[in-house]
């Protein structure tokens, strides 16, 4: 049995922002709220999560405090990755395994909020950077 | 017009690793938006600011639609230095 459902649940996009001020001023700009932020040490980031209408996708600001991301379109930030739910981060890295693609982290890390999470790596996506997630509670299981 | 991979292909069965160093130098330029860059077989992501995990597909994308070619994951992933490129599209040409 396949995790890799063809409906999957898209969990967040993925916008990163230069700095703390750059991704206050973004919110700004769309009346966006924050819903809830993490420092995630793996990826040496903040992630801060906006509000969504319940059970739809949200957009995260990623705030790099060190590492490859600070350099990601040369500093200057952008569009980065798009994410998709699962029920079960390791039985599904265990699949893409037997099919030759492989994540960043060798196990599942913990994300900024109620969940874990971990890349595929872009040489396996030719580049698209995408992420799952698996929620671990009902209070973020959207 | 720009020849076409398969023309680029056939025509990399010609050339010699000089000729394709100087290809792979001007991609390389171009993929990573640098002016001019040396590129010695030794050169490694840790000598050139721009060359990282995305743009380092990014560069073998570009090969790839260059000449015609293809890579596997595990060839991408074992590319560390520049020379090790020149050589794997080199064997990919014989």
């Amino acid at each position: 049995m396949t995790l890799l459902t063809d409906t999957p649940k898209l969990h967040h996009v993925g916008v990163i922002q230069p700095d703390m001020e750059a991704a206050e001023a973004y919110m700004a700009l769309f009346n966006h709220a924050e819903d809830y932020r993490g420092y995630v040490p793996a990826f040496e980031c903040w992630c801060i999560f906006l509000k969504a209408p319940a059970g739809q996708a949200a957009v995260e600001l990623v705030v790099p405090t060190g590492g490859p991301l600070m350099k990601f379109n040369r500093g200057a930030g952008g569009l980065h990755h798009y994410a998709f739910e699962t029920p079960d981060l390791a039985g599904l890295q265990a699949e893409f395994a037997t099919r030759d693609v492989r994540m960043l982290e060798p196990e599942p890390v913990q994300g900024a909020g109620n969940f874990l999470c971990n890349f595929l790596h872009p040489v396996s996506t030719r580049g698209v950077i995408v992420e799952y997630v698996q929620p671990l509670g009902p209070e973020k299981d959207a | 017009m720009c020849p076409s991979p398969l023309f680029l292909r056939a025509n990399l069965r010609t050339m010699d690793k000089a000729s394709v160093t100087q290809e792979l130098t001007e991609i390389f330029e171009d993929v990573m938006d640098l002016d001019e860059v040396t590129l010695e077989d030794g050169t490694t992501a840790n000598d050139i600011e721009e060359w990282d995990s995305l743009s380092h597909v990014r560069l073998i994308i570009a090969i790839e639609r260059h000449y015609g070619i293809k890579f596997s994951n595990a060839e991408i992933e074992s590319l560390k230095q520049f020379g090790d490129i020149v050589a794997l599209v080199l064997t990919k040409a014989a």
